[in-house]
């Protein structure tokens, strides 16, 4: 409530302002026109004031961070599809099977 | 205790007991779904995993398929031991040394070192072969059958 008194007492100087501004220069057929093109004007940045002043603050998302590599223990590469090799081991297995000497022979000791 | 009462609680067990074995066998499911393998994991770790680099990534991988075929030996019907055979691969995985200058004491330690990484990783694979040996013993068929990778036994 003390937010919108301020944005609309903010309105009205400005309209204010607006009008007096335009006012000196203008003729006085014009000063009419002028007072309430400044009431317009003023009342249109008031309500950007307010309504800026209502908006929820910014919320700043950290953003995400690269999962760190798994420890080397557990890094497995397949040098084909459905074969799990394990650097830290210098060992191949079939994916849903055993230790496979061939690929451990083909990528680490060829 | 009435008899509405005992069949609510016979419901209520049996209700339990099927979200246990539906858990159960979801988690199972699970598992075999997984593009896993049968490498007990957390036992490499245990057995070798903070050894040092004794061996180069080569020698490490020879020996690796040396402890695989004494294995197979123990665990699969029709697989034996040449021994030549296997002396002389264990020399070639063995050799060079790790460093020309060792002196006759660190040669002792080194050698020791390699003996052990050779059975700690023979007894992980007796434990892999023993726990699934048809897929242990297929892929020893697979070994034997592969003329291009050299094999140890008769």
């Amino acid at each position: 409530m003390a937010l919108r008194l301020v944005s609309i007492t903010a309105s009205i100087v400005l309209a204010l302002g607006f009008g007096f501004g335009s006012w000196a220069p203008a003729a006085a057929g014009n000063k009419g026109a002028a007072i309430a093109g400044g009431i317009i004007a003023g009342a249109a940045i008031g309500a950007a004031v307010s309504s800026s002043i209502n908006q929820p603050k910014t919320v700043y998302v950290p953003v995400p961070v690269a999962a760190p590599p798994p420890p080397q223990w557990q890094q497995v590469f397949s040098p084909i599809p459905h074969m799990n090799c394990y650097p830290a081991q210098r060992a191949c297995y079939n994916a849903n099977g055993a230790y496979n000497a061939n690929w451990t022979y083909k990528i680490y000791a060829r | 205790m009435s008899a509405h009462f005992k069949g609510l609680r016979a419901l209520i067990c049996l209700a339990a007991a099927a979200v246990l074995i539906t858990g159960v066998t979801a988690s199972v499911l699970a598992e075999s779904q997984a593009d896993d393998d049968n490498r007990l994991d957390e036992a490499w770790k245990d057995a070798i995993g903070d050894q040092e680099n004794i061996l180069t990534e080569k020698q490490f991988a020879m020996l690796n398929n040396l402890a695989f075929q004494a294995a197979v030996t123990k665990v699969c019907e029709g697989f034996d031991l040449d021994q030549s055979k296997f002396a002389k691969a264990i020399t070639d995985a063995t050799t060079p040394l790790p460093n020309p200058d060792m002196s006759e004491e660190d040669i002792k330690v080194w050698e020791t070192a390699v003996i052990m990484r050779l059975g700690a990783t023979y007894g992980v694979l007796l434990a892999e072969g023993n726990t699934r040996p048809e897929k242990f013993c297929a892929s020893a068929k697979d070994l034997k059958a592969d003329k291009d990778v050299p094999n140890v036994w008769q």
